[in-house]
């Protein structure tokens, strides 16, 4: 009896914390933004060869931005697999750090749910969450997965929108199409560097990942080159972090 | 999710603090100063001018997409111009 009680109050204080539906509506302020960078990753992904269903399984599978314009460059640049796959660890190794920094707003979560919310959150439902765990000390798991599942299937529908459209273009080159990718990690870069104003510092990784790559790039293919890149600088900047 | 039942080692996470920024630099690089992988920023020049216009944008906007839009249409005017 006491259980079905406690587990009744538990009940209500789930429901407290937001439903799907919540999830859902608070998601839509970031919709645009998945939107313009799906459709672009869609565009880049058909033009490097991709077909609409591999645009929709990866956008289904790897739902990453950057993973998906760095897959589609190296596969379009015929790189291995491997390099590929670690290629693209390195690039979300970040979420290592969201997951941790949101799981205790979700502290007695069942393994499978924590696993649910944890897979499926990126950069902009992290910072959906991260603002409204400073209102309240808990997030709901309902409101969290409509979060979640609201950016996957806009995502994906974006992605394959943009493939889509992709097929109509026949020189993406005359479009300026090619710079989407730079000028996606330049809009990254800008925003961490906005938000981190660590301006000296990370300037000073970013020069030492272009110095090691251009160093490196002499003797090792591209997809080697990146990752050695992002590990000494990361280095870099960790040392030149302490020894001031 | 593993990581919040263990502590993560401090000197790992600020390691892993610099990632982000060392590999969108690494990345961007790889973009701009690299060809057929041989170093060749020459091959890039009108690439690398839109650049600055796209990081000003991303500087004043915050916005991802203003960002691509604004370095996009820079490549585009520069490639009607050279």
């Amino acid at each position: 009896m006491s259980t079905k009680t406690e587990h009744q109050l538990a009940q209500g204080v789930e429901d407290s914390l937001g439903t799907y539906f919540q999830g859902f509506k608070d998601c839509i302020p970031t919709l645009l933004g998945y939107l313009s960078i799906g459709f672009a990753a869609g565009v880049v992904e058909r033009t490097a060869g991709f077909s609409l269903l591999e645009i929709g399984l990866i956008s289904l599978l790897l739902y990453a931005g950057s993973g998906q314009f760095i897959a589609a460059g190296m596969l379009a640049a015929a790189s291995p697999i491997l390099s590929i796959i670690v290629t693209i660890f390195f690039v979300n190794a970040r979420h290592l750090l969201l997951s941790a920094a949101i799981a205790p707003y979700f502290k007695g979560l069942s393994l499978g749910k924590s696993f649910f919310i944890g897979s499926l959150l990126t950069d902009e439902t992290f910072g959906v969450a991260a603002a409204k765990a400073t209102e309240q000390k808990r997030l709901g798991y309902k409101w969290m997965v409509g979060l979640n599942i609201t950016a996957y299937l806009f995502w994906c529908a974006a992605n394959v929108v943009g493939g889509l459209v992709g097929d109509w273009i026949a020189e993406p080159e005359k479009l300026g199409l090619d710079f989407a990718l730079p000028g996606m990690f330049i809009g990254l870069l800008a925003l961490q560097w906005i938000s981190r104003k660590k301006y000296k510092l990370d300037f000073m990784v970013v020069v030492a990942a272009a110095v090691t790559l251009m160093a490196v790039s002499t003797i090792l293919p591209g997809s080697a080159a990146v990752i050695i890149a992002i590990i000494a600088a990361a280095t870099a900047g960790m040392v030149i972090e302490r020894w001031k | 999710m593993i990581f919040s039942k263990l502590r993560i080692p401090d000197l790992m996470i600020r390691w892993l603090d610099h990632v982000p920024v060392a590999v969108m630099g690494a990345l961007l690089a790889q973009e701009l100063l690299i060809t057929d992988g041989r170093v060749n920023p020459g091959a890039h020049t009108l690439e690398l001018i839109a650049a600055v216009p796209a990081f000003l944008t991303a500087f004043l906007t915050k916005s991802l997409f203003a960002t691509v839009i604004v370095g996009i249409l820079t490549v585009v005017g520069l490639r009607m111009l050279f």
